[in-house]
């Protein structure tokens, strides 16, 4: 009635405004049930507070909100702080029966050593499935890649006194879990003194606090950074979930390069003591940046570099087998953005063709860390005008579309620069086959181009962080930009190469398909009784 | 034709009497075309076969050799086609290597064929048959050759390479700055 009165141009600006809020929410990005491309998906949020919102991705609107009780002040917990929300169970096989969960996880206090609290809720309904308040703190969980037969992530709480604790607590975990006993190693940033300790698993608990479920750990290995003249600013890893599509990586001419890809590398980056101050208020000489590779199984440095006469905030975001670093040149009065990418030189050997077609090499078995890599390392710096606030990259399902990264500007807007101007190889005069390859001549600084900011005009007030999440089509991604105020939007990086347009015209395909077939019928019948009538003359 | 001397009776002109002459040398009221000479109808009729034969043999072995030779002409004018192609990847390039595939190929299919005219019992065609064959291999490698210039086959340690998933690894290590 509304609609018809709307097209009628009759309609009030009452009725104007119900008929667009009527249209909004039976559109296709608001339905509340999966796409096929993936595109709608729920956010599910955690603030400070300890309140859980799930955000819808079409329009942004919330769909539950949820304060945790467990989470509130009570006689147990006396100061709550809501920590980190982790992925708990997806049901793949039994979609039907449950609903996908989360772990909140938060702390009574504001010290090291208060209790932990433990939270699952459903992300569909928002119902507080069950909770827990823990007898020991939590220092840092570490999500484990093993799932049980109910399809529940496990994690492994680690405590203020160096003991593992795994969840769930069943004993088909447990199980699980002892399989797996010697391969899983653990370490901590300590950032205060300076030192990154190793920790490797060594047996069940004990002591009072002995449990079905809790570890004993002991100490593998220790970096020890110099307190006089570095300190520990930032350590970013791979996200968990990345999937990475090939490890050789095709180079001018038919040449191959092997990625170093490995998911426990941690890149660390230390300023000068003095230099970990606001910018400008030292000097250039004496001030700098060292930025390090660590693997963090083996203490093994891969790579160390210094920056003379820079100085931090540092923001960093790695990726694959390469890390993008942004920090301020002192000398140079500029910021500056460097990549460091990493290429295992030992498998570069396999170059029979004849032993790789007949599957005879073993690029794909699996290997361990404590063979020792032969690394190479390639690395360049560029300059870069705007200040940071945070630095993400793009990530999809299957790792073939090109990277972008997203940069959170000061201006509290995001930007998308692609991962080719950021490529060690790039020379000032490529060669024809680097051209071929699609390597950009080499510049001093990197181009921002304005129509690549993801925000357009629009700003994320006190942009904090920026997330990506990987929709079901290869070449889009979610982008999530969170701060004072959220921002959510999707990105293809090489534009939507495996969907069709909108506007593609199915009928003329159909049309046209049509009328050749019946163009080939009628010049075959008609060749025929051609020929026919030749042999009869 | 006797029915029609019976019908027409000699009278008519136009009767023609079929009797025949030839072993009959001396009736002489046809008079000889100018240039016959008698000598050479009194040979035997088996030399004359024989060499007739003969001949006709050596004849259909030098064709049947020339015909096996005509693969190399093509050889040479599309190795001089592919030359002017060029090395990049072009509608133009691709078209001529594989007419320079599939000519060969076809030209193989074909051989029998091909020989058919100069079958003879005399005639040994398995030397001219080997030659053609080996002729149109020569232009079916020249075509290969082409297609390999061109990139086209997996003849590098990258195109078996390139596809391999990462390998996956035995530790897994997490953690980071404490909570």
């Amino acid at each position: 009635m509304l609609k018809l009165k709307g097209t009628l141009m009759l309609a009030s600006p009452q009725d104007i405004a119900a008929i667009q809020s009527m249209r909004l929410k039976n559109s296709e990005k608001s339905k509340m049930t999966r796409d096929h491309n993936g595109f709608r998906k729920l956010l599910i949020v955690l603030t400070r507070a300890g309140k859980l919102f799930a955000l819808h991705t079409g329009d942004g609107h919330i769909v539950w909100s949820h304060l945790l009780q467990s989470l509130q002040k009570s006689k147990v917990c006396q100061h709550p702080i809501g920590l980190n929300l982790y992925k708990w169970q997806v049901p793949h096989h039994h979609a039907m029966d449950e609903n996908p969960s989360v772990l909140v996880i938060g702390k009574c206090g504001p010290s090291s050593d208060a209790p932990g609290a433990l939270s699952f809720v459903d992300t569909y309904t928002g119902k507080e499935l069950s909770s827990l308040s823990l007898v020991h703190s939590v220092a840092q969980v570490i999500p484990l890649p093993y799932t049980d037969s109910t399809e529940q992530c496990l994690h492994l709480l680690i405590d203020a006194d160096k003991h593992a604790h795994l969840y769930p607590k069943t004993p088909e975990a447990i199980s699980i879990f002892e399989r797996e006993f010697s391969n899983i190693y653990w370490y901590s940033v300590e950032d205060d003194n300076g030192i990154i300790k190793g920790h490797a698993l060594r047996g069940k608990c004990t002591g009072e606090v002995a449990d079905e479920v809790c570890f004993d750990t002991r100490e593998l290995w220790s970096i020890v950074f110099p307190s006089e003249s570095e300190k520990i600013i930032v350590t970013v890893t791979r996200k968990l979930n990345e999937v990475v599509h090939t490890q050789a990586k095709v180079i001018a001419d038919q040449e191959v390069m092997y990625k170093y890809i490995s998911r426990n590398l941690l890149f660390v980056a230390t300023v000068a003591l003095k230099g970990s101050v606001e910018i400008g208020s030292v000097t250039p000489e004496e001030s700098w940046l060292v930025a390090y590779l660590i693997d963090t199984v083996t203490c093994c440095i891969l790579h160390q570099v210094t920056h003379h006469g820079s100085q931090g905030p540092v923001h960093a975001v790695f990726s694959e087998n390469w890390v993008v670093y942004h920090y301020f040149n002192l000398k140079a009065h500029r910021y500056e953005m460097s990549v460091i990418e990493i290429y295992d030189q030992s498998r570069a050997d396999n170059k029979d063709v004849w032993k790789l077609v007949l599957g005879k090499h073993n690029l794909t078995s699996p290997i361990s860390l404590y063979s020792r890599p032969d690394v190479i390392t390639k690395s360049q710096s560029y300059f870069f005008t705007h200040s940071v606030k945070a630095i993400a990259v793009t990530s999809t399902t299957k790792g073939i579309t090109s990277k972008q990264l997203l940069i959170g500007t000061i201006g509290d807007q995001v930007l998308a620069l692609d991962k080719r101007f950021l490529d060690p190889r790039r020379t000032v005069n490529p060669t024809q086959a680097e051209k071929e390859e699609g390597i950009i001549p080499l510049t001093d600084s990197l181009p921002i181009i304005p129509q690549s900011y993801v925000t357009h005009a629009l700003r994320v007030e006190g942009l904090r962080g920026i997330i990506t999440v990987p929709a079901k089509l290869e070449s889009t991604t979610l982008v999530f930009a969170h701060g004072v105020d959220l921002f959510f939007t999707q990105l293809a990086p090489s534009r939507t190469y495996d969907s069709l347009t909108d506007d593609f015209n199915y009928a003329l395909l159909l049309i046209t398909i049509v009328a050749l077939l019946a163009a080939i019928f009628v010049t075959w019948t008609l060749s025929e009784r051609k020929e026919l009538q030749e042999n009869w003359r | 034709m006797e029915k029609g001397k019976g019908i027409m009776g000699s009278g008519r002109r136009w009767a023609v009497d079929f009797s025949d002459n030839s072993t009959a040398p001396s009736s002489r009221d046809i008079p000889d075309p100018p240039g016959f000479t008698r000598a050479s109808v009194n040979q035997d009729d088996s030399t004359v076969s024989r060499q007739k034969k003969d001949a006709e043999s050596n004849w259909k072995a030098q064709k049947a050799w020339e015909v096996a030779q005509a693969p190399f002409k093509n050889l040479l004018m599309m190795g001089f086609m592919m030359w002017m192609a060029g090395n990049t990847v072009h509608l133009f390039s691709i078209g001529i290597t594989f007419s320079a595939l599939w000519q060969p190929i076809s030209a193989l299919q074909g051989v029998g064929k091909v020989f058919e005219p100069y079958k003879d019992n005399k005639v040994d065609l398995l030397g001219p048959k080997l030659l053609f064959i080996a002729l149109n291999l020569g232009g079916l490698a020249l075509g290969v050759w082409k297609l390999n210039t061109l990139g086209l086959l997996p003849t590098h340690a990258s195109d078996w390479v390139s596809s391999l998933p990462p390998a996956q690894e035995v530790e897994y290590s997490g953690g980071g700055i404490p909570l």
